[in-house]
């Protein structure tokens, strides 16, 4: 009944992900090159370059958002300062008669020609500030975009590391590659999974026991596949994301979590289990991350069907 | 090193999971495509900001004029290419060349660099954080889909890769994906591969061409968010324009002399520039690793 605890290393970091300085790399690459004339060795493709505007928009980025305000801003000034300057009506006044006839024409004429010249102006000037404006509304666009930044908030709890003990490697390897991944690239800092009716992980951050301050609380497979959430999950088939834990009653049928986890995602593996993905942010897993978080989900069950599968019959009925 | 290699239409898999290995993957549009909406709560910003923990949020404020397919973040340009050549057809036709006074001119040079600001405006909104990317994946022509493995390695390796390549064609902006780990390869999405190429020397072909470029040598990712013109990337079909190259690494522990072996690289490509987000990159990372600790 009671799970079995095993110990297990967590594996090293791998590798940041990130592209070292183009310099730096460009010189080993050179070096690789001469050094060998083997088709094996070296890499001989092209080089990535430097992105130079988009690592400048991605660092000012407030700047760069109110920047066409400010730019259209200026110029709608500009527009009107220039043609106060120029000595002509800053609106074009259509109104103006010419009341004696007998010089109508003359005066006419050279309204005609003062006329066309504060027409063309006026059409420039026109042209001009259509555009400012609209730089000032792509710049008010931009700023209502802006992403809200939404602080991460640390887990209370304790960190605990439990893996089912009669698990082959292959599916340790898997689980413990899917903590990894989650754990890295989203805001995930706890995570449970429970599998046909057996408890298989529980890794990450989790709720302190009463008992013992400095051990987690163990996971009650049976008393969670009780629980309406479970329930509802797999009943729907898909998954489920509680954007903000508090907001939810149900969150008392997840006691082994810390208490001000921000974010959980459920994800039904198949019909016979579930994963449970704590977050450390409200609302901190986007579209994308729950999307891939379907696609694990279902590489999990694949797995986990294949070990229960292959499981003799008398180890598929112990609760 | 690779032996007979063989064209599978159908891997026979002893799993239930026989979706990731169907043949042809049609190519969906990724979930992740936000909707738009009209309007929504005004959202207020926080004024603390810490990078690191930004969430998109999508529930804002938008100017949209309601048309679909029609995108807005492309509507300065438009007006910036219409209102400017509106303003030389003034300066030339409008007006004859004795009455231009120098106000005019002050105005029509304001306006052609308001102009040209504009048309470069979207340009510098898609790096900006939040930006949705504009432009659905577009099927280049005369490329063919094609999903081919090699078939020397275990059943187990095969539902791997052939997993690795469903989710990445499916989540990300990619159309071609290769996976190359400790020299079993696995080919799917849109190729340029010679004309009747039997099926057992595409394989061949795919391994010959990455060698030439040397990927398997790769230490770190290599990004190419527009497309490059060199002609060793001639496996890419037509119309390819970001490219990335995710190299894996050998896992700490079968490391035998200290050092960090490259045992395998993943290829992606996709028909739109800039298409690999930051968060798209960390997740093909985390899929790279998956490859690290196998034993083909």
């Amino acid at each position: 009944m009671e799970a079995g605890t095993l110990l297990r290393p967590i594996p090293l970091n791998p590798p940041p992900l990130h592209c070292p300085p183009l310099r730096r790399r460009f010189h080993f690459f050179r070096l690789l090159v001469r050094a060998s004339s083997n088709l094996q060795e070296g890499y001989r493709g092209p080089k990535p370059k430097r992105q130079l505007v988009a690592d400048w928009v991605s660092k000012n980025d407030d700047a760069v958002r109110s920047l066409p305000i400010y730019v259209g801003g200026v110029s709608l000034l500009a527009v009107l300062f220039n043609r106060t300057v120029a000595g002509i009506a800053l609106v074009a006044d259509a109104s103006r008669q010419v009341i004696c006839p007998s010089i109508n024409r003359e005066i006419s004429y050279v309204y005609y020609k003062c006329g066309a010249y504060v027409e063309v102006n006026s059409r420039a000037d026109l042209l001009t500030l259509g555009l400012a404006v609209t730089n000032i509304l792509a710049g008010l666009v931009w700023l209502s975009i802006r992403p809200k930044s939404i602080s991460a908030v640390r887990p209370q709890g304790v960190e605990c590391q439990r893996i089912c003990s009669d698990l082959p490697e292959y599916v340790v390897s898997e689980v413990l590659w899917v903590w990894q991944t989650l754990s890295e690239v989203t805001c995930c800092r706890s995570l449970v999974i429970v599998y046909n009716s057996r408890f298989v992980l529980q890794i990450g951050f989790a709720a302190a026991s009463s008992s013992n301050e400095s051990e987690a609380v163990v996971v009650d497979p049976n008393k969670l596949m009780q629980g309406s959430l479970y329930r509802s999950v797999i009943k729907s088939g898909s998954q489920s994301y509680l954007a903000n834990l508090s907001l939810y009653p149900g969150k008392s049928e997840l006691p082994f979590l810390p208490s001000n986890t921000q974010a959980v995602i459920l994800q039904p593996l198949g019909d016979k289990g579930i994963a449970i993905i704590g977050g450390d942010t409200i609302r901190g897993f986007p579209t994308s991350d729950q999307a891939w978080i379907t696609l694990v989900g279902e590489k999990l069950d694949a797995t986990l069907t294949k070990l229960v599968n292959n499981l003799p019959l008398a180890l598929q009925g112990r609760a | 090193m690779s032996s007979s290699l063989a064209f599978h239409s159908l891997i026979p898999l002893k799993s239930p999971f026989k979706s990731f290995a169907s043949t042809l993957l049609p190519i969906i549009i990724p979930k992740s495509h936000t909707t738009r909406r009209k309007s929504s709560r005004i959202s207020c910003t926080n004024s603390q900001e810490t990078p690191n923990q930004e969430q998109l949020n999508l529930s804002v404020l938008r100017f949209t004029l309601g048309i679909p397919g029609l995108d807005e973040s492309y509507l300065p340009r438009w007006i910036g290419y219409a209102f400017g050549s509106l303003l030389l057809l003034n300066h030339f036709v409008g007006s004859s060349s004795a009455t231009i006074s120098p106000a005019q001119l002050r105005t029509e040079a304001l306006g052609l660099s308001l102009a040209a600001f504009s048309v470069v405006l979207p340009f510098l909104g898609k790096f900006l954080k939040g930006a949705t990317p504009v432009n659905q994946k577009v099927i280049p022509e005369g490329a063919e889909q094609i999903f081919i493995m090699s078939q020397d390695i275990s059943d187990s390796i095969k539902q791997d890769l052939a997993w690795g390549t469903f989710i990445l064609l499916r989540n990300t902006n990619t159309i071609s994906v290769l996976i190359s780990v400790q020299g079993a390869l696995c080919v799917r999405g849109y190729w340029n591969t010679p004309e009747d190429l039997s099926k057992i020397q595409a394989l061949d072909w795919f391994e010959k061409q990455s060698q030439q470029i040397g990927l398997s040598n790769l230490k770190y990712t290599l990004y190419f968010p527009q497309s490059t013109d060199s002609e060793l990337w001639q496996m890419l079909p037509k119309g390819t324009r970001s490219v990335l190259v995710q190299p894996v690494l050998q896992a700490s522990g079968q490391r035998t002399n200290g050092e960090e072996g490259t045992i395998g690289f993943l290829l992606l490509a996709s028909s739109i520039s800039y298409s690999f987000s930051t968060k798209d990159r960390a997740w093909i990372g985390a899929i790279a690793n998956k490859y690290r600790g196998k034993r083909i």
